[in-house]
């Protein structure tokens, strides 16, 4: 069983439930175990990030313990306005960002880099892909969050 | 009045006589030459004019009779008027003789003075006269209009040479006696002919245009005038024929630029700088039409009133300028008509210059370009949304295909991981149910998914291509030299395995560099050599050619192969997009490949074209514009 950390858990932002649907199938194949939130655009997300508005009372973790997989196109709120925010907001700057996206359009991938995400996936996605995305993140939380990764030590 | 001196020749063999004659002439209105002897005298006439010559009779050698005879057998002094000066031969018989030889008078010896002086200045008068009444023939021989007296019976009985050669006559004596019909032709208009006579009649004159025949028959305009004098009607003729060419020549070009579609606008030269600028001259019937200012409106005003708040400053300083340096420039405008309404003016300044070189107008063409460019500001927007559709449609058709290849992956392996099951569930079913269901698991299901899946794939780099023809479309390029050498064999490389594969001989001539978008154009030979290549005839072993020229406008590279050809009426579907020509349901490609590179080569100014024969192979060509050059250069 692969497992990012016990203390992290997955947001997935994604509008479309069938692409939502075949990632948390993927997951569940690639036995990643963490819990997993799904929002259905950007703005759910910062509200999420935030805990605000239908969040505000709920019981979810904290940025400070989620990896999130965000989807470009989405109603409301894009990808693109999502890592901005992220990076620029103290409580959320070291959120790992994996975005999912249709098409490997050159420009789009050099954007969302740009904007800062860590990692880029094709859908549809894979269950071989997701677990060697879990490893390339445990690569990156590594450094970035020591007690975090404690779980695995 | 100012008056010549006049010559007066006086011969006499005797020193003396000559000398008192001398003095009795003496007068300040005459030369007075003296010869003593009839040769010297002669001689003397041949080189000056004389009122007269006093001519002793008796002389040695040659006496005045022989002169006076010589002189009247020579043209030039034949009508030299002669008085003898005689002591001796008093007789009539003399006088006689005398007179029949041609003189005009006696003076005999002693001389009175007074006598002498008066009959001299009779003499010189009558010179004066002549001389005066020849002048004034010369003035009416040389003018350059034709003058002619018509007498009673409207015959000509004097014309000057203008007149002869005018009417195609050698000489005066050939036209004299000819009927007036010469000069004012009734048979060209009885009306006006009738119409002359009758003013003639009434106030002694008439002036204007009429046509004069000539004696080969031909007629000729002319402006006359003619005068009834006491001599007869005295006509003064000036051809005409040019100025009426002139005039004709030039209300034909009045006409063209009056009618013209495009507008004319004439100014003056002056004052580029003053605030109103150059005034209106002269505007045509298309700027009427276009502006709404009507002619009268418009002669005086300046160009000016058609300007507005929309109108770019620099285009008007670049016409500034052009007036300024006495240049043509070209421009375009925005302007507004009388009614404020805003028109694009495509607009042409011409200075018109003087033979010394100085500016005496512009005159501007201008058109009405208000429907073009709106045009293609239209066309414009009609690719930019034909280009963002294709990018949504395309972009927004990947989502459900990435469903549908999701969900076939998940069908495929639920599938398998319901093998188990199924297998143990087919037993419990009847023979004829586990026959279908069997036929379900083995052949509908994995058929179904097969069919999905390659539908899908289909769906998904058709869309791909679709994505990145809209990029290509919006694309922009950066144009700099590159070299084209280094590019081919780049792109032959990439194909290196095909080419190896195939066994194909690929020949490369020293190719051109160019100004060009390097992407775009390893892109656009990557492209073409990859058509070569998968056009080949299998038959045969692959041949592929790559060259390069210049021309003066374009370079132009050809990529030849010997392939299968393609058949004329099918050579125009080579350049449309999605499709691919003959038989080539084998050959992997989309179709799309030609579109990409008419984009990319629409942005180089260039084309691509090609030429084919059947079975023997093909060649595409495709240019590149040296304007691009330029274009870099400036920046």
């Amino acid at each position: 069983m692969t497992k990012v950390t016990d203390e992290v858990s997955v947001l997935l932002v994604e509008d479309d439930d069938g692409h939502a649907d075949l990632v948390m199938w993927n997951l569940e194949k690639a036995g990643i175990q963490n819990p997993l939130y799904r929002v259905k655009n950007g703005q759910q997300a910062l509200n999420f990030l935030l805990k605000q508005e239908e969040f505000m009372d709920a019981e979810i973790p904290s940025p400070d313990n989620l990896v999130m997989l965000l989807d470009i196109n989405m109603p409301v709120m894009d990808g693109y306005e999502v890592i901005k925010f992220v990076r620029s907001h103290e409580g959320t700057r070291l959120l790992p960002i994996v975005m999912l996206t249709t098409a490997e359009d050159k420009r789009e991938v050099t954007k969302c880099y740009e904007l800062g995400c860590n990692l880029f996936m094709k859908k549809p996605i894979e269950h071989s892909e997701l677990t060697s995305l879990i490893q390339q993140l445990g690569a990156i939380l590594a450094p970035m969050r020591v007690p975090l990764a404690g779980g695995q030590s | 009045m100012w008056l010549d001196k006049v010559n007066v020749l006086l011969v006499d063999d005797h020193e003396p006589n000559l000398i008192a004659l001398e003095q009795v002439l003496e007068n300040p209105e005459l030369n007075i030459h003296k010869a003593s002897s009839g040769q010297e005298a002669l001689e003397m006439m041949l080189t000056n004019e004389y009122a007269i010559v006093l001519l002793d009779v008796n002389m040695p050698e040659m006496d005045g009779f022989e002169v006076a005879k010589l002189m009247k057998a020579r043209k030039e002094t034949r009508n030299l008027p002669i008085s003898f000066v005689t002591a001796i031969n008093k007789e009539k018989k003399y006088a006689i003789q005398g007179y029949e030889i041609g003189a005009v008078d006696y003076l005999y010896k002693p001389l009175e003075p007074e006598v002498v002086k008066s009959k001299v200045s009779v003499f010189v008068e009558l010179f004066r006269l002549r001389k005066q009444s020849e002048n004034r023939l010369n003035v009416i021989q040389s003018s350059m209009d034709g003058i002619a007296i018509l007498n009673e019976d409207m015959r000509f009985v004097s014309v000057n040479d203008a007149l002869v050669n005018m009417l195609g006559y050698k000489e005066e004596i050939d036209l004299e006696g000819e009927l007036y019909e010469l000069i004012v032709d009734p048979s060209k208009d009885i009306e006006l002919t009738k119409e002359i006579f009758k003013q003639l009649g009434n106030s002694g004159r008439w002036k204007g245009e009429i046509y004069c025949k000539r004696r080969d028959g031909g007629a000729f305009p002319v402006s006359a005038s003619l005068n009834q004098s006491s001599n007869g009607i005295i006509c003064i003729i000036r051809d005409i024929t040019e100025r009426k060419a002139a005039e004709e020549q030039m209300r034909m070009l009045q006409s063209v630029v009056e009618n013209a579609n495009d507008m004319v606008v004439v100014t003056d030269p002056m004052p580029i700088n003053a605030p109103d600028g150059p005034k209106i001259r002269y505007v045509n019937a298309a700027f009427e039409r276009v502006t709404g200012y009507s002619k009268e409106e418009a002669i005086g005003q300046t160009p000016r009133m058609l300007q507005g708040k929309k109108t770019a400053r620099e285009q008007l300083n670049k016409i500034k300028q052009a007036l300024i340096e006495g240049k043509e420039a070209h421009v375009e405008l925005l302007n507004y008509t009388k009614n404020g309404y805003e028109y694009y003016n495509d607009l042409r300044i011409v200075p018109v210059k003087n033979s010394r070189g100085e500016v005496q107008y512009f005159t501007s063409i201008q058109r009405d370009t208000t429907s073009r460019k709106t045009m293609e500001q239209d066309i414009k927007r009609a690719n930019k949304e034909l280009e963002t559709f294709t990018y949504i449609t395309s972009h927004d058709m990947r989502s459900p295909l990435v469903s549908l290849k999701g969900f076939c992956g998940e069908l495929e392996e639920a599938l398998d991981t319901l093998q188990p099951a199924i297998e143990s569930g087919l037993s419990s079913l009847s023979e004829q149910d586990m026959a279908k269901a069997q036929r379900a698991r083995d052949l509908y299901i994995p058929s179904a998914l097969k069919y999905i899946k390659l539908g899908t794939q289909k769906l998904d780099s058709v869309t791909g291509l679709l994505l990145e023809l809209s990029r290509t479309g919006r694309r922009d390029l950066s144009f700099e030299a590159i070299d084209v050498n280094q590019l081919v064999r780049a792109s032959l490389d990439g194909l290196g395995h095909q080419i190896k594969q195939s066994d194909i001989s690929v020949t490369v001539d020293e190719l051109p560099d160019v100004v060009a978008d390097p992407g775009a154009f390893a892109q656009i030979i990557g492209n073409v050599l990859d058509n070569a290549i998968k056009y080949l005839d299998p038959k045969r072993p692959g041949e592929i050619r790559v060259q390069g020229k210049v021309e003066q406008a374009h370079t132009i590279y050809s990529v030849t192969d010997n392939g299968r050809g393609i058949p004329k009426n099918q050579m125009h579907k080579v350049f449309e997009v999605f499709r691919r020509v003959g038989d080539v349901e084998h050959i992997a490609g989309e179709g799309m490949g030609i579109a990409f590179i008419k984009t990319l080569l629409n942005k180089h100014h260039g084309r691509i074209w090609c030429e084919s024969e059947v079975d023997v192979g093909t060649t595409f060509f495709f240019s590149i514009s040296h304007h691009l050059e330029q274009q870099m250069s400036v920046q």
